[in-house]
């Protein structure tokens, strides 16, 4: 039997606290043979386990009770309580686990220390210290960094001086080769630069929350006329776990996220002609947030790609830092989800940023003379004219011009629509005449009462009533059939103003 | 679009469990939790001249053996040599030395020829060298220390340290033992490594 016996109560049923809380609780030390006891101490700290070394952070110390006697049959009770850390966040991986814990030692001199644990779950809540709100660049929080101690320092340095005393020996041999490697990574670079030239990616978001409108700009003008098979971006996270340490250590790695995204679908890139486009990524949902400790780690990137048939790609990656939406300012959600590109990756259609949206919803009411105003958010007689024009799609066949001709035919007719939201971004690159529809919203959806999808740029008048609907809400205005989409067998349809 | 209600049970709470049983312990756990059998060598450290060496490729127990040791002998002087580096040999009496054949020929020449009770762990058998300098020799191969009955216990008391509390756990029965010892014969961190992947992926308490 155990000297002591020792429970640790949380007063949260679930043991489940945000971060910047008051975690409180009760420990009880039930005494099962008389002992001498230097003192009850609780630890409160976080630390790593699974598959890599562990790792953990400070331990904070609260002293329940200094030396006493302790007497068997004796039951102490210790309430206790603490402010709970705001990061790292409690996460439950595949080789990588963090946990926070309480831990109660009973200071027993001459002996095995009696002592328990016991983990709470910690959820986004204050906002760290290290996040000032800007997005441009990855934020590093600040470590215990122990200095090393004179012994290491000198080591490290006379390590140094043989390694550089060991590159000058080596050096007619070593500077060839540096150069001849050097200059075929240039003469890659160069390679590539002569199909795409010089290649400007923005990606002005690398500190991202979960499902969140992700923007990415590129922008290139090709030097010769090339065919692409598509230009892509990879979304990829990753678990890496360290065991062991030195060169006797090893490496586990777990893919946890890997998709990609067609940025702009296989064709031809002409030369002389700018490639200029302003994309938004979807963001998947994700609790797995950015971990950087010295043996777990969990990390997110981004690779674009310029992909080149029997030719180098173009290709950049970046670091993303993924954290909790409650750090952001300003997180930039859509209505929800993605289309599906038949090739199965998750398409992006171009041109298209995201923006917050709220769960109310609002209608715009048509009165244009000559229309017939409709309150309803179902398919009422207002939307027959525009139904009948589906139809008319639908029985056409799919490949072929025969859509955009019909299309075509109703171009300049306004037509009441109300459409079945998917998501609503903010327009950005509008490519037509009209300037009104720049600052706008572009509407992805359904028509009411139809399968048939429709893309709408609305006004910058109706952002008001748009950013407040999400995905599968209605909204009801009037608008000109202006262009088939056939990449994405959807009606292009411009919001025509009220009077 | 609201934000996703985060929610959490205790890690590996529906196993009844802590952690992963089959995830990376600490040189203290790996000490406490060794199966090992080292009275006998513990009994023959006051011999003059008395060297062990456990033999045995990489995951096999060999560093098991020794951190048991440690444990059990408070002046014992420990180090492990990494790889492609030199280390100092350590003050202390037994001296234990892992992967001692990365040991210089200097070093070798030093400790073999000393009067310290000497543990080795070592891919290599330096039995000839040890008697050559006057040792009294023991060598202990760590594969054929390993066999179905003593894993069947080893990963059962693994699954018992990250015990959450009364109840059931899961187990590994013998079959499953001696499968994994078919499959990877002593290299215990093989094991130990398709073992974490199956408890990842158990959703209730079973025997495997």
């Amino acid at each position: 039997m155990a000297k002591c016996d020792i429970q640790i109560t949380f007063d949260s049923p679930d043991r489940t606290y945000c971060g910047g809380d008051t975690v409180a609780g009760e420990v009880c030390v039930q005494v099962n043979e008389d002992i001498r006891c230097n003192g009850i101490v609780l630890f409160h700290y976080w630390r790593t386990h699974g598959r890599g070394n562990t790792d953990r952070g400070k331990k904070h110390e609260i002293q329940l009770t200094s030396g006493v006697p302790l007497q068997a049959g004796e039951e102490l009770r210790f309430p206790f309580e603490f402010v709970a850390e705001i990061w790292p966040l409690t996460y439950h991986g595949h080789y990588i686990n963090v946990d926070h814990f309480v831990h109660v030692g009973v200071d027993v001199p001459w002996s095995f220390d009696p002592k328990h644990e016991e983990e709470y779950i910690l959820l986004p809540g204050e906002r760290p210290p290290e996040f000032s709100g800007g997005r441009g660049e990855v934020i590093e929080f600040e470590k215990e960094v122990t200095e090393a101690k004179g012994i290491v320092k000198v080591i490290l340095f006379v390590i140094v001086a043989l390694f550089m005393v060991l590159f000058a020996a080596f050096s007619v041999v070593l500077i060839p080769l540096l150069l001849v490697g050097g200059g075929i990574y240039w003469a890659w670079k160069k390679m590539i630069a002569s199909r795409v030239g010089e290649v400007k990616l923005k990606m002005p978001h690398l500190v991202v929350g979960p499902g969140e409108d992700w923007p990415v700009e590129l922008s290139f003008t090709p030097k010769k006329t090339f065919p692409v098979n598509g230009i892509t971006v990879k979304v990829f996270a990753q678990e890496t776990a360290t065991s062991g340490s030195g060169t006797n250590s090893t490496t586990h790695r777990h893919t946890l996220h890997e998709e990609t995204h067609t940025l702009h679908p296989a064709g031809a890139m002409l030369a002389g002609e700018e490639f200029s486009e302003q994309f938004t990524v979807s963001f998947p949902e994700t609790d797995a947030w950015s971990i950087a400790e010295s043996d777990n780690k969990v990390t997110w990137s981004a690779q674009v790609r310029i992909d080149i048939p029997r030719f180098p790609d173009w290709t950049q990656k970046a670091e993303l830092q993924v954290v909790p939406l409650e750090f952001l300012d300003d997180p930039a959600h859509s209505g929800s989800g993605r289309s599906q590109s038949a090739s199965g990756h998750t398409s992006v259609p171009p041109a298209a940023v995201g923006t917050a949206s709220r769960a109310e919803s609002e209608f715009r009411e048509a009165d244009l003379p000559g229309t017939v105003a409709n309150n309803d958010a179902g398919a009422g007689e207002s939307m027959a004219p525009l139904l009948a024009v589906v139809a008319e799609i639908d029985q056409a066949g799919r490949f072929g011009n025969e859509r955009s001709e019909i299309v075509a035919a109703a171009d300049g007719h306004t037509y009441d629509v109300v459409i079945q939201i998917d998501r609503v971004s903010t327009t950005f690159g509008f490519s037509g005449d009209d300037d009104a529809f720049e600052n706008g919203r572009t509407v992805i959806g359904r028509i009411a009462g139809s399968d048939q999808k429709v893309q709408l740029f609305a006004w910058e008048s109706s952002n008001d009533s748009l950013d407040y609907l999400s995905r599968g809400e209605t909204w009801q205005t009037r608008a000109t059939v202006r262009s088939w989409d056939s990449l994405y067998d959807r009606l292009v349809m411009h919001e025509v103003p009220f009077d | 679009m609201s934000v996703p209600q985060l929610t959490y049970s205790l890690p590996y709470a529906h196993l009844n469990l802590r952690r992963n049983p089959f995830g990376e312990f600490s040189a203290d756990e790996q000490a406490a939790l060794a199966l090992v059998d080292i009275d006998p060598i513990i009994a023959r450290m006051n011999e003059p001249g008395y060297a062990v060496q456990f033999v045995g490729e990489k995951g096999y127990g060999k560093t098991t053996h020794l951190l048991a040791i440690r444990s059990r002998l408070s002046g014992a002087g420990y180090v492990h040599i990494p790889e492609g580096e030199r280390a100092p040999v350590p003050l202390g009496c037994p001296l234990l030395i892992d992967e001692a054949q990365r040991l210089t020929q200097w070093q070798q020449f030093q400790v073999f020829r000393s009067n310290t009770p000497l543990v080795l762990g070592t891919h290599r058998d330096f039995q000839q060298k040890l008697r050559r300098a006057g040792r009294v020799v023991e060598t202990i191969e760590v594969e054929q220390r390993t066999d179905t009955e003593r894993l069947h216990q080893l990963l059962n008391a693994r699954i018992e340290w990250v015990r959450r509390c009364d109840g059931q756990v899961p187990s590994i029965t013998i079959t499953t033992a001696d499968s994994l010892r078919q499959q990877y014969a002593a290299n215990i961190r093989g094991i130990l490594h398709h073992l974490y992947t199956a408890f990842q992926n158990l959703s209730e308490v079973t025997d495997l």
